[in-house]
């Protein structure tokens, strides 16, 4: 199973198993990872699953679609080029030794 | 202090205890609620697990250890029979009574029953237990005849042909989608699922269900399951009993309070007033989640208005739909179709010519800046949309 690290808002970090074929943001959920929401469940229709991802391209992640990127434009706050819902992205075994940065919540 | 009882355990209840310990709330807060399973997310059932199954690890509100942790104790299996006013309590299934300072109804909806005759042979969609139920069903059957051409019948039809059994969706009114969705996007819904192989009738009222299909006034359809998904009602009985207001739904102020003060209704259950007096009651998880963070700066001090942008939406196979504002009303619409058919969105406008809700198949960045079109007290008319040719971006940089 790969391992994901997630960096929280408080500056803790928080190494998980994944799950592959799951969704990053519903791992993040399952294990309790401070500002990942999810409120919509996982259908890309909030942002309260926004996240910052070191060298996406380095774990073969493909690109952000139309969707997700006006999605994130909407709602998200502190939107930088590495911005991602963590709803679209789905866990595979090359995503080993991720780093996730949760993104700041003010909400 | 006797605390804070919210009676509920769906989206409603468990956003309204998250933000009541954002907002700084040191109450003791209690969630009841009926269902076993811990708290989870409601639009899977009828969009994916009555179909897939449901996993073992289905998608949970929150986290198993978050209610422990944020120190709000969730009563599962623990369904509320009364509630009393004078007496300020809420009494259990088993006696038990409970004292509450602050009560909170989010009960939600549940599917509608219909007088007919055979009713109980047909399935109706509620709780992960049900979705379970029907998925084990599912699996023994080929035909399948769902009543009722809304939102929830509409996506279990859709997932159940696309699984490969032959799918009848019979409807009373001449349209599917009446209720929700304006004509001209309602007929482009029923035309791109009729490609995907469902089968309508509608204006055709279901006269007996049997257990080898329905009787209809337009003949027989054989069906080795039926399903009912014909809109849902308040689950408003405990508040009726009790006394208060209700009628479609709990009747709640702009601060979403109950015509008794100290009790308050949030969700699916709750028939609000809206900032322009009328009465809306709304079954969607944006409205959930929203009335709860409202209500719970409310219950922390600050007393807030419930006044968001209402949006929805609603997957049905190969077809999504989402919706922004409130269409109720709307005195124009105009549909303008995008390159990748079935694409579409929908502009409505009020008796002002004041854009109130835009609708959209399979455009999601339409719908994404729809709601920001919408939100935070902007006017925008047919006039300034229609000299940008309804491109959205481009209306709103002008």
């Amino acid at each position: 199973m790969p391992q994901i690290c997630f960096k929280q808002n408080d500056g803790s970090s928080v190494t998980v198993e994944a799950n592959a074929g799951q969704t990053l943001m519903h791992e993040a959920m399952r294990h309790g990872i401070v500002g990942i929401i999810g409120e919509c469940g996982g259908s890309c229709m909030c942002a309260t699953c926004h996240i910052h991802l070191k060298d996406p391209g380095k774990f073969g992640l493909g690109g952000i679609s139309e969707m997700e990127e006006t999605m994130l434009e909407l709602e998200g706050e502190d939107i930088t080029a590495d911005s991602r819902l963590a709803c679209q992205i789905e866990i595979t075994p090359q995503l080993d030794g991720l780093i996730v940065t949760v993104a700041s919540t003010d909400d | 202090m006797a605390g804070i009882i919210i009676i509920g355990t769906g989206h409603a209840a468990v956003q309204c205890a998250a933000s009541l310990r954002d907002n700084g709330s040191s109450s003791t807060i209690t969630l009841l609620g009926g269902e076993t399973d811990l708290p989870y997310h409601r639009p899977p059932l009828s969009k994916k697990y009555a179909v897939t199954g449901v996993p073992e690890e289905f998608s949970l509100l929150r986290a198993a250890d978050f209610f422990e942790k944020n120190n709000i104790k969730l009563r599962l299996g623990k369904s509320v029979e009364a509630i009393n006013i004078n007496q300020r309590c809420v009494v259990m299934g088993d006696s038990e009574k409970l004292s509450f300072d602050q009560l909170v109804i989010a009960t939600g909806s549940q599917p509608r029953v219909l007088s007919i005759p055979g009713i109980e042979h047909a399935f109706s969609l509620y709780s992960l237990d049900d979705a379970r139920t029907l998925c084990t069903r599912l699996g023994c059957t080929k035909t399948v005849a769902v009543i009722g051409g809304g939102f929830i019948g509409l996506e279990i039809a859709a997932a159940v042909a696309a699984a490969g059994q032959k799918v009848t969706v019979v409807e009373a009114a001449p349209q599917i989608l009446g209720r929700s969705l304006t004509p001209s996007l309602a007929a482009r819904v029923r035309k791109a699922h009729e490609t995907g192989g469902l089968k309508f009738i509608s204006n055709t009222a279901v006269d007996a269900i049997r257990t080898d299909g329905v009787s209809t006034s337009d003949g027989f359809i054989e069906a080795d399951l039926v399903i009912c998904g014909a809109g849902s009602v308040a689950r408003s009985e405990l508040a009726e009993k009790a006394g208060l207001t209700t009628g479609n739904g709990i009747h709640v102020n702009r601060v979403l309070e109950t015509s008794v003060p100290g009790i308050y209704a949030i969700g699916d259950v709750a028939c609000f007033e809206t900032s322009t007096g009328e009465h809306r009651r709304y079954e969607s998880v944006q409205n959930a989640n929203d009335q709860a963070r409202a209500l719970a700066r409310t219950l922390c001090g600050e007393r807030t208005s419930y006044d968001a942008l209402p949006w929805f939406w609603s997957d049905q196979g190969s077809i999504k739909l989402q919706m922004a504002g409130d269409s109720c009303g709307a005195s124009k619409v105009v549909a303008v179709d995008g390159e990748k058919a079935p694409q579409t969105a929908a502009f409505c406008f009020n008796a002002q010519d004041h854009l109130c809700a835009v609708e959209t198949i399979n455009w999601p960045a339409y719908h994404a800046l729809s709601r920001k079109a919408l939100s935070g007290g902007r006017v925008i008319t047919r006039a300034h949309l229609e000299s940008a040719d309804y491109v959205l971006k481009t209306a709103l940089k002008s």
